[in-house]
């Protein structure tokens, strides 16, 4: 019994000991709460790339010698028809993707002479199918959702149409093809429906001079997916639009897949990888894991970096309690050599500080990782008053895709870093503890 | 000797400083009967609270033996001399070293926390608490016990180390200087206090002091003087 007297006599009567735990505390719940913001960050990365990103790409492939084309890829239609006679294989939907450069009359050659803005020149054209792309990919889902100008939604039906009356009396007669424009480079160029753009990209890679090809489009309207970078540098049009725009050979460069629910991607992979090989079609394909696995994976580097980083303030904390029991030992000398003449044994003196070291982790450990999991739950109201304090905002939302910081709470990860925090203060508390053990009691009683 | 209670056979104790070697102690024979009261006096230097360390089994001689009930000790675990500690010996010290952050209740109910587990504390809490009590009273500290040592006076504190000593009821009680520290006044106070618990409990108590007054008051004085016993 009088070693959890003691113990608790001792801590409580120490302010050093309340600033240790203050300090372990502190860290961890910065630590629980940082990486469950990242967590959260990491999740909504994912439904986002996910949701701008079929369950599989397949890339026809032309087959090479050198730099001699032998023969063409192969065609949507053989890769469609060996593709569906694969188990799990839903829909697919053809893509024909090519870089270009943006010209908005009136805008351009302010973003062109400023290098702060030319990234907004440089898009993805892609060209797809809206009734194919149905069976493959959300496309119709983010031709509804509202544009941030308040403009009403394209219709998923006929979304590369525009009401004529909004075109300029000039073109209405052009026949010029309709383009729906990321969300995000149709906010930056204050873009309008029936408003014409140009589009400039060069033809595939050929022999001889290489000529610009540049084509004009009515604006169609936004699309929204909720990835920033993707609602920033992609437009979208008409498949057939889109190859006579780039003079393209082929009638895909890239086609989504979508498998059925709950089918394991890599396998579903790896059947259609052979069955391309046996149909002699040069066709690669991944996940939309593995096309974003850079991506992904610096994401989620960046979580283990700041957890490394954070439980260094956890460990520098745990170091706050060897210093603080180390400081106790030193002034409760005389207390050791009367508790030895008392009758205390060395495993009891022992007990008393390796004690210390553990009430004060349990109880601010405890309150961390309470405390870490409130915050990161109320990080929104946290970022509200930090703004109303200070009138800094940590978190922009016009920088994300989503309006709140996203949080995910993982109990196996509170749970880890409570158990680590208190192996490592009982390790740090051991140290002095072993001190106090072995402590001589005639010279302790003597120690002035 | 079938009612000793504490012995020593040529005990010596030598401590290296350096190195030069000190004889504190060479070839001490003592014999502590149940009851008596053992003053042992001596030039300060002498060895004196070597010698009661040896006795109280805090520290091992570099020679010859300890015996508790005629049992030597030289050879036990730490664990074992602390549990005779415990239970049959009380240590009164010159500077009372009495736990600053502790009141003077909970410094005497200290040795009766350690006979008992947690649990089995709080069966007992009362019990143990009327006891320690009972002895604070008996000292006539029965107003003070809530005060820390910091509140309390020099003779206060070295009383609630005498009722600390005594809450386990020892069969012996070794006091190192226990006036030592205090005013002429007091230090009287404290020995007239040490000398009627010994005749009412009759327990054993060695007292090691360098003031002749209290040790002629014993039942037997010894000197010690160039490490040995006269």
């Amino acid at each position: 019994m009088y070693r959890l007297f003691l113990a608790l006599r001792y801590i409580w009567s120490r302010p050093i000991s309340w600033v240790s735990m203050v300090g372990i505390w502190l860290s961890v719940m910065a630590l629980i709460a940082t990486i469950a913001i990242m967590s959260g960050f990491l999740r909504e990365t994912r439904a986002m790339i996910r949701g701008t990103t079929s369950d599989l790409i397949l890339t026809p492939r032309a087959g090479l010698a050198g730099r001699a084309f032998l023969r063409p890829a192969p065609p949507f239609a053989a890769i469609k028809e060996a593709a569906l006679e694969v188990a799990g294989v839903r829909g697919l939907s053809p893509h024909l993707v090519r870089p270009a450069l943006i010209r908005v009359p009136d805008f351009s050659s302010e973003v062109m002479g400023n290098r702060k803005y030319a990234e907004m020149n440089f898009v993805q054209v892609v060209g797809l199918d809206p009734l194919q792309e149905q069976d493959a990919t959300d496309f119709n889902s983010y031709v509804r959702k509202a544009p941030q100008n308040g403009d009403p939604p394209a219709d998923p039906a006929c979304p590369f149409s525009v009401d004529s009356r909004l075109v300029p009396r000039e073109y209405r007669n052009a026949d010029l093809p309709v383009v729906l424009v990321g969300d995000e480079l149709f906010g930056f160029y204050e873009l309008e429906k029936g408003q014409v753009i140009s589009l400039v990209t060069l033809p595939e890679a050929s022999g001889g001079e290489i000529k610009p090809l540049s084509q004009r489009f009515i604006v169609g309207g936004s699309l929204r997916t909720g990835h920033y970078q993707h609602d920033r540098t992609t437009v979208y049009v008409e498949l057939q639009a889109a190859r006579e725009f780039a003079e393209a050979e082929g009638d895909a460069s890239e086609i989504c897949l979508a498998a059925e629910p709950g089918a394991d991607l890599e396998e579903l992979r790896d059947r259609l990888a052979r069955r391309f090989g046996e149909e002699g079609l040069n066709v690669g394909v991944e996940t939309w894991m593995d096309r974003n696995a850079k991506f992904l994976g610096a994401v989620e580097n960046e979580r283990s970096i700041l957890g490394v980083l954070l439980f260094f303030f956890v460990l520098v904390a745990c170091f706050n309690v060897f210093a603080t029991l180390t400081i106790m030992v030193s002034d409760k000398t005389k207390d050791i050599g009367v508790l030895n003449a008392m009758g205390a044994t060395a495993r009891g003196l022992l007990e008393i500080f390796v004690g210390c070291g553990v009430i004060m982790t349990l109880l601010s450990a405890t309150l961390g990782c309470v405390s870490g999991v409130l915050v990161a739950l109320n990080i929104n109201h946290v970022n509200d008053g930090l703004e109303w304090l200070f009138g800094v905002r940590i978190f922009r939302a016009d920088i994300y895709t989503f309006s709140e910081i996203p949080v995910e709470i993982s109990a196996w990860f509170v749970a880890i870093v409570f158990l680590a925090t208190l192996v490592l203060a009982i390790v740090f508390a051991l140290v002095p503890a072993l001190r106090a053990a072995r402590m001589d009691p005639v010279r302790a009683l003597r120690y002035e | 000797m079938s009612d000793a209670l504490l012995e020593t056979r040529a005990v010596a104790k030598q401590y290296v400083m350096g190195r030069e070697t000190i004889d504190v102690l060479r070839g001490v024979d003592l014999c502590v009967r149940a009851g008596e009261i053992v003053a042992i006096v001596g030039a300060s230097g002498a060895g004196k609270s070597t010698l009661l360390h040896l006795l109280g089994l805090l520290d091992r001689p570099s020679g010859g033996e300890v015996l508790f009930r005629g049992a030597p000790l030289g050879q036990a675990r730490s664990s074992e001399r602390a549990r005779i500690r415990l239970r049959h010996i009380g240590f009164v010290f010159q500077f009372y070293h009495l736990i600053h952050e502790l009141s003077a209740l909970e410094n005497v109910l200290l040795p009766r926390m350690m006979e008992r587990s947690t649990f089995a504390w709080w069966g007992a809490r009362g019990e143990e608490r009327a006891r320690a009590k009972a002895q604070l009273d008996a000292l006539g500290l029965g107003e003070r016990r809530a005060h820390r040592p910091a509140e309390l006076s020099g003779g206060e504190r070295q009383r609630v180390a005498i009722a600390r000593a005594l809450v386990s009821d020892p069969e012996v009680v070794l006091c190192d200087e226990p006036t030592g520290n205090l005013d002429e006044h007091t230090a009287a106070e404290i020995a007239d206090v040490l000398f009627d618990l010994s005749r009412r409990t009759r327990k054993t108590f060695v007292l090691v002091t360098h003031d002749l007054e209290l040790a002629g008051r014993a039942d037997r004085v010894l000197t010690l003087h160039a490490g040995r016993l006269e």
